[in-house]
């Protein structure tokens, strides 16, 4: 008896251990499972997962005064990587709640000014960061707009300016009440701004035209001089026709010059070849400041080589003799910096430019590529992918690739002009992250961003698709002989909306990807690029448009969409049928074209805020088209008074919230 | 000690382990929303619950810190055992965003989005180390994540902390729970939108709790303020209501656009945008 109550003790002991153990809390289960709270986290890239790991991504370097720490903006990761550049190791990180977007820091080196947004959480915040803690002493919400980035703080310390790309506005910022004082409008996706060293004026890069595509004699983006001190724009000024991808703007030491790195597409040509620049030349444009006024626009290539993809620009001037500055250039797509002597650099660009600039003419240094010299410039190759971020320290200027996960260093060069290329001492390599292996998505990302895959390495898919997006340009690049302009496209659903091209000549993305390697670059597309590359659209997921109140439609964009599903009213979704908004099928929709009487392909409705201007051509803003009466009963119903003003309105609306 | 007594102890254990269990979890109130921050403190994103009258979930609404609206989610239970079988994501406009589906145990799960790409590595096996604990592992192998969930002395939901695989807390979550659910929320055929397109029998389930009687009207007004139908209005005991409201005799209007309006007492407690479409049949007449 005392064995058996012994044994059935225990066992009954073991047993309900056993259950107690095993057994999940069936109220959490019920409620919230770890699923939910996985799937919170993991769709909002918080945690890494097997599919989507937490990359670095830096996209900015910025020094503390001194010297002595680097915070590096690592965008994908939300955090700040903090770096002793003395001891060469990692201090801390700053975690941040979005990702981070650009960094400045105070002159005294105590409060980080960080700007985050990303495409999943779009609505910008301005974290104000203890630099000794990384505590957020506060956040600034209330005026920042829609991916907010490129935090600019003028020399005195008083003002913070921030772009709010799609939002196309800026905010100003008192740094003394840390809200946001106005809120100006720029031209279209403002992406990159520095100060003057007198901090009167303000240069703002917008990075897109604003224009019809077949606006062909002026087409281009924009670069604003703003006036600090009154905070308001002075001028906005344009680029050479076909500018485009204003990713880096500086300021020369001496105040009187602007530099805006930028790409020039060659749209009017037919897309035949890639060399010599015949598609894009990769360019500096330069912009008297006082003067507000274009200057010249200086190819960063060579004859023989491309300098794809220029993005940021930084001047080093400490530590150098008196007009013997540099002038720094990153080059994302071609994986190089160049680093230029500044003083004969623009006493160049002076003595060329003349009495005035005058386009295609003899002084027009947009498309010629003899004018930077082996004495005057040196190109610097660097090891990890997508060089975009630069910081200059003293005499040294530092990189860190964007997709340089593998390896996880960033790249401390000499600046010196010392042979062109090659032939010089080895960059200091600074471990500043764990190695991590790339998925197929993210080798995808990589290999549209690169111009290693271009003949050489004049664009990349980046070129003509900035942000995998349009360039706003149309292009000549089918070779028939119905070679006609078409207006460059997104890539953003591509996959899942076959066929591709405006006229749906290509059966899939598959073949578009393929066919644009072997045309558009030059090369014979292989599995290894293209592999990837098609699983990086198949994943390409919209940004929220800027037109959502709070991640929901508007009033306005409510009434749209009861419009937009009303048969009786509009036509709309006989080919626009959601949830992509196409229908796979080619129309006559009424676009003017006097070279191609093709009907066109359907395109998708997703995003349609960005991807302007609209039609085939790109001869159309939204409302227009809207109106082309062969393209919708829009035009008719209006006139019948089905339809009212307002009602086109709460369309558009509506339209711009997808 | 006698054998007997032992088994007794034994027993005793047991029982007030179980009572001890079932007190620490079953007495909790329905948790209304969780916050979830990062290991700084910086808040993320919260979700809120959504419960049936009978106080059952039904789904959840995740949001960004800044109450940006990112996702409805309904749940899709098994009919029979009440089991977790999916749950579907819609974003804004009421499309498929991402789908969770769940194994047959009922915790892993694997996570799809409309275009059936998986968006986290396969399936994630869940396993309870003990009720409060849980270890996550993808089925082909590696380290997903672990989570601790918390209970506070009311029994009530208070935290989950969310680590990675070397053992450090990452982000965490933070319930909110209410005694009785004082917000009046009105669905409208079962869709998320405050204005979608009546099909078929067009309906509008009310439901919401009331912590006393008393009179609930639901109108249908214009745009304008003035009012075009009178759907309910009528004394209401206390505790959890549902009513089905069908549209199409009680409205004398228009298809357009309508406000329609719930108040408790004459005192507004909520109002969304419903669209009253005569061309479909079964719509409002």
């Amino acid at each position: 008896m005392r064995n058996v109550c012994s044994i059935l003790s225990k066992t009954v002991l073991v047993v309900f251990a056993v259950y107690a153990a095993g057994v999940a809390d069936d109220f959490i289960n019920k409620i919230i499972p770890p699923a939910v709270v996985f799937e919170t986290l993991a769709l909002n890239h918080d945690i890494g997962t097997i599919k989507k790991p937490k990359y670095r991504s830096p996209t900015a370097l910025v020094p503390s005064p001194d010297g002595t720490i680097m915070y590096i903006a690592e965008q994908a990761a939300k955090r700040i990587c903090v770096y002793d550049l003395v001891n060469k190791k990692i201090l801390r990180y700053m975690l941040l709640p979005n990702e981070v977007t650009g960094i400045a820091i105070t002159a005294d080196g105590k409060t980080l000014f960080v700007t985050c947004a990303s495409d999943l959480w779009p609505a910008g915040m301005v974290c104000v960061v203890n630099a000794a803690t990384g505590a957020i002493d506060k956040k600034i919400t209330e005026k920042i707009g829609h991916t907010c980035r490129a935090p600019v703080l003028t020399p005195d310390g008083t003002k913070l300016y921030v772009s709010n790309m799609f939002d196309n506005n800026l905010s100003v910022i008192s740094t003394a009440s840390l809200s946001v004082i106005k809120v100006v409008e720029m031209i279209r996706e403002p992406y990159a701004a520095a100060v003057t060293p007198d901090g009167k004026r303000l240069i703002v890069g917008n990075s897109l035209p604003n224009d019809r595509s077949t606006d062909s004699e002026w087409v281009s983006c924009q670069i604003t001089i703003y006036d600090t001190e009154k905070d308001e724009v002075l001028k906005n000024i344009r680029l050479t026709r076909g500018s485009h991808s204003v990713f880096g703007v500086a300021v020369s030491p001496d105040g009187k010059y602007a530099f805006a790195t930028h790409l020039i597409g060659k749209f009017n040509l037919e897309g035949s070849r890639v060399t010599g620049g015949w598609l894009h030349t990769n360019n500096i444009a330069v912009i008297d400041i006082d003067k507000m006024e274009f200057v010249n626009d200086v190819s960063l290539d060579f004859v023989e080589q491309g300098m794809a993809n220029p993005w940021e620009i930084q001047f080093a001037s400490k530590g150098f003799a008196p007009d013997s500055a540099y002038m720094l250039v990153t080059h994302a797509g071609a994986n190089a910096i160049s680093m230029i002597r500044y003083k004969p650099f623009i006493d160049t660009v002076l003595k060329v430019t003349g009495t005035g600039w005058v386009l295609g003419s003899a002084n027009d240094m947009g498309q010629k590529f003899n004018f930077l010299t082996d004495a005057m410039r040196k190109v610097v190759d660097i090891k990890s992918k997508g060089t975009r971020a630069l910081a200059v320290v003293g005499t040294k200027v530092f990189t860190a690739g964007f997709f340089d996960d593998e390896n996880g260093i960033m790249e401390e060069h000499a600046i010196t002009t010392i042979n062109r290329r090659g032939g010089f001492p080895d960059p200091v390599m600074h471990t500043i992250g764990a190695p991590m292996k790339k998925t197929g998505e993210r080798q995808g990302e990589q290999n549209f961003y690169d111009a290693d895959l271009c003949l050489q390495e004049w664009q990349s898919c980046a070129s003509c698709h900035p942000l995998t997006r349009p360039d706003a340009l149309n292009w000549i690049l089918a070779k028939t002989a119905l070679a006609s302009p078409k207006n460059a496209k997104s890539m953003l659903y591509a996959w899942w909306t076959p066929k591709t091209t405006w006229t749906g000549r290509r059966p899939n993305a598959a073949s578009s990807i393929a066919a644009g390697i072997e045309i558009e670059l030059a090369i014979a597309p292989q599995e290894n690029m293209t592999v990837p590359m098609d699983t990086f659209f198949m994943y390409m997921k919209p940004v929220p448009s800027p037109f959502l109140k709070k991640g929901r439609l508007s009033e306005s964009a409510l009434r749209g969409r009861a419009l937009y599903y009303d048969k009786t009213k509009v036509d709309c979704i006989e080919c626009h049928a959601g949830p992509l908004f196409y229908d796979d099928k080619t129309y006559k929709v009424g676009v003017v074209d006097a070279f191609d009487p093709s009907p066109i392909n359907t395109p998708g409705l997703t995003e349609c805020w960005r991807t302007g201007p609209y039609g085939h051509l790109g001869s159309y803003y939204l409302k227009e088209i809207f109106l082309i009466e062969a393209h919708s009963n829009m035009k008719q119903n209006l006139a019948d008074g089905k339809l009212t003003i307002q009602d086109v309105d709460d369309l558009i609306e509506y339209v711009n919230c997808l | 000690m006698k054998p007997v007594l032992r088994f007794k102890g034994v027993l005793s254990m047991m029982l007030f382990t179980i009572v001890l269990f079932s007190a620490s979890v079953y007495s909790g109130l329905n948790p209304t929303r969780v916050d979830f921050f990062d290991n700084a403190n910086n808040p993320i994103s919260f979700i809120v619950f959504n419960y049936n009258e009978a106080g059952a979930l039904t789904g959840r609404t995740m949001y960004m810190a800044d109450s940006t609206f990112k996702r409805e989610v309904d749940l899709v239970t098994n009919p029979t055992t009440g089991a977790r079988v999916a749950e579907t994501s819609r974003d804004f406009n009421g499309d498929t965003s991402f789908v969770t589906k769940y194994e047959s145990d009922g915790l892993s799960f694997s996570i799809r989005d409309q275009f059936q790409l998986d968006h986290v590595g396969g399936v994630v096996n869940v396993a309870a180390t003990d009720p409060l604990n849980y270890s996550l592992t993808y089925q082909v192998g590696g380290f997903a994540s672990r989570m601790k969930y918390e209970y506070d002395a009311s029994g009530n939901l208070k935290r989950v902390d969310v680590f990675n695989e070397q053992g450090v807390m990452e982000y965490f979550g933070v319930f909110s729970s209410v005694g009785v659910n004082k917000t009046v929320s009105a669905r409208i055929g079962g869709a998320p939108q405050a204005v979608i397109t009546s099909r078929g029998s067009a309906a509008i389930d009310v439901r919401f709790n009331l912590s006393e009687p008393g009179i609930v009207k639901c109108e249908l007004l214009t745009l304008s303020g003035r009012v075009a139908g009178v759907l309910m209005n009528e004394n209401v005991p206390k505790g959890h209501f549902l009513r089905s409201i069908k549209t199409g005799r009680n409205i004398k209007a228009s298809s357009g656009v309508y406000l329609f309006v719930v108040s408790v007492n004459g005192r507004v407690v909520s109002s969304s945008r419903f669209l009253a479409d005569v061309a479909v049949k079964g719509g409002v007449q």
